[in-house]
């Protein structure tokens, strides 16, 4: 049908007119990733992608995703800088044809992407995920220990403080359970505050009774994870596989017989435990008994390429789970460096089990990610909800 | 039950016989009925709807009114029976939503607002986000004719914060 000349040409009716709640009902269901595109349409656009409202309609639909998110410190400047995995959506994974690849310019298809940066000048490598929300806790601060909290609200990426800790603690050991932080160790003075307690909710902090010196070490905590209601821990020295729990029912330290395999993972994803060692994923049943650790197949090729490209035991490497996938997550750098730039890499590893038993690996895309000077460390990798 | 049925009439003065099951779906229409507002012989004037919109929204209405009774009446049914009626009408709403243009979904949605219809606005939302989210700007604000009110000062400012995102 065609509209006669003649006929006064009605101005269309702007979205503008549809109260913010609808808006934000379209926004809420588009991925976080089209947001910075989305946030020039207009002022309003710009306000509700980083508004507490639409984070809200996300949790009430329930369309929430992982982000992984990672800083990096600069040991020159004694500077931090946090960053979100940005994956270009518009930008399809390139496929076979990209080996003739011509003169034309790479595009990024993955990058971190920095956020607005704290004035908090701690390092400790104490962080806790809730929710939203990261903890950072503790010092150092100037290498003293300190009892400050800091929390980024990874909706809206801004800051806040959190209420102190009891106590000055460096890198103390932190777990969450239960709508609590468990903070374990990380004091300097024994007879102060072994572990405290902060209740999410209420954000106040409580004391725990320190445990009996056997379990009370000076070593620092290798690492600790909750597990059957219970906060277990292991620690840097001594037996390798003997662990520690913390009991919050009833109040009790105890100490765990045969090892806690959850202890020796560095990601947990669907009951199963992952771990990269050397130059390679190993998996671990965390519902079997009596199981073992075992490499995960199909991955020669992301070792060579880990180990070829600055990958070593002496640089840190992470492995986080995100979104139903792992990251592994190294800084590339070579003794001889000519340019001072460390490289921040970046694989995604799909898992299946095929024929139920063996786990096998599927690399989706492995890429830089940031280049920064060689004084920058990769000091956390944390999966976030949004 | 006894399906009465009611009148509605549009902007452009168009009428249309609803039942009021269906008519219910809107909270708007749901209310006047309850007050006794709604004169059997009289229609209900929609005064921010227009004829060929209306008809959409009568036509989502139809298909879900039975919905509603469903949840007493297949208490029994199994679960595949469920599953397979969903299905149904999700593939009614993907056709549905499918035949109209953005502009066209965009008076839907505005029609949905005005009458309170929950489940519509949520199908129109979700296929409005679907459609948008790999627009750029200046397309997303010519579907829904957004004035662009950021002087080019603080347009720039925002692309260069999020530079990363454009390169």
């Amino acid at each position: 049908m065609k509209i006669s000349s003649l006929s006064p040409s009605p101005t269309p009716p702007s979205f503008t007119l549809l109260p913010n709640e609808i808006v934000v009902n379209c926004l809420a269901r588009i991925s976080r990733l089209y947001y910075p595109t989305l946030s020039i349409v207009s002022k309003t656009f710009h306000s509700l992608v980083s508004s507490t409202e639409l984070y809200a309609a996300r949790s009430h639909l329930g369309i929430t995703e992982q982000c992984v998110y990672v800083c990096l410190w600069d040991t020159s400047y004694e500077s931090l800088q946090w960053f979100t995995l940005w994956i270009n959506p518009n930008k399809t994974l390139p496929d076979s044809t990209t080996k003739k690849r011509k003169k034309k310019k790479k595009t990024t298809r993955q990058l971190l992407a920095p956020i607005k940066s704290s004035n908090f000048p701690s390092i400790s490598r104490s962080t806790i995920v809730v929710g939203y929300e990261i903890y950072v806790i503790g010092g150092p601060i100037e290498h003293e220990p300190s009892s400050a909290v800091q929390v980024l609200d990874c909706r809206s990426h801004t800051w806040r403080n959190a209420p102190s800790m009891n106590v000055a603690r460096k890198n103390p050991s932190a777990c969450v359970y239960d709508g609590k932080i468990y903070i374990l160790g990380g004091v300097r003075m024994e007879d102060e505050s072994w572990a405290e307690v902060f209740d999410i909710k209420t954000q106040t902090w409580e004391r725990l009774t320190d445990p009996a010196t056997e379990i009370l070490k000076c070593s620092s905590i290798y690492r600790i994870a909750e597990s059957q209601g219970k906060i277990h821990f292991r620690y840097y020295s001594g037996y390798p596989l003997r662990s520690f729990a913390y009991d919050p029912k009833q109040g009790k330290w105890e100490c765990c017989k045969g090892p806690v395999m959850l202890l020796e993972s560095e990601c947990v994803m669907d009951g199963v435990g992952y771990l990269w060692t050397d130059t390679r994923l190993l998996s671990y049943d965390l519902q079997s008994t009596g199981g073992y650790w075992r490499g995960v197949k199909g991955l020669d090729s992301l070792g060579a390429k880990y180990m070829r490209n600055g990958g070593s035991t002496d640089n840190t490497t992470k492995l986080v789970s995100c979104g139903g996938k792992l990251y592994l997550i190294w800084e590339g750098y070579m003794n001889h460096n000519p340019n001072n730039r460390k490289k921040i890499w970046f694989a995604e590893i799909a898992v299946e089990k095929p024929n139920g038993d063996e786990v096998w690996g599927n690399v989706e895309w492995v890429d830089v990610v940031r280049s920064v000077p060689t004084s920058c460390d990769l000091l956390h990798c944390l999966v976030v909800s949004v | 039950m006894s399906s009465n049925m009611i009148m509605l009439k549009s902007s452009d003065g168009a009428s249309f016989e609803i039942e009021e099951a269906a008519a219910r779906k809107s909270k708007i229409i749901a209310n006047m009925i309850e007050v006794e507002c709604v004169d059997e012989d009289k229609a209900i004037p929609l005064q921010n709807v227009t004829g060929n919109i209306l008809a959409l929204v009568i036509e989502y209405c139809n298909k879900h009114i039975v919905d509603d009774d469903d949840d007493v009446a297949t208490e029994e049914a199994s679960e595949e029976e469920e599953e397979a009626k969903k299905k149904k009408v999700d593939d009614w709403e993907a056709e549905f939503m499918n035949s109209m243009s953005l502009e066209t979904m965009f008076e839907l949605l505005l029609a949905a607002n005005y009458l309170n219809i929950k489940s519509l606005i949520d199908l129109v939302c979700q296929t409005i986000a679907n459609n948008i989210k790999d627009k750029t700007p200046e397309e997303v604000r010519k579907i829904f004719s957004i004035e662009n009110d950021f002087t080019p000062e603080e347009e720039e400012e925002i692309r260069k914060e999020n530079a990363w995102a454009f390169g």
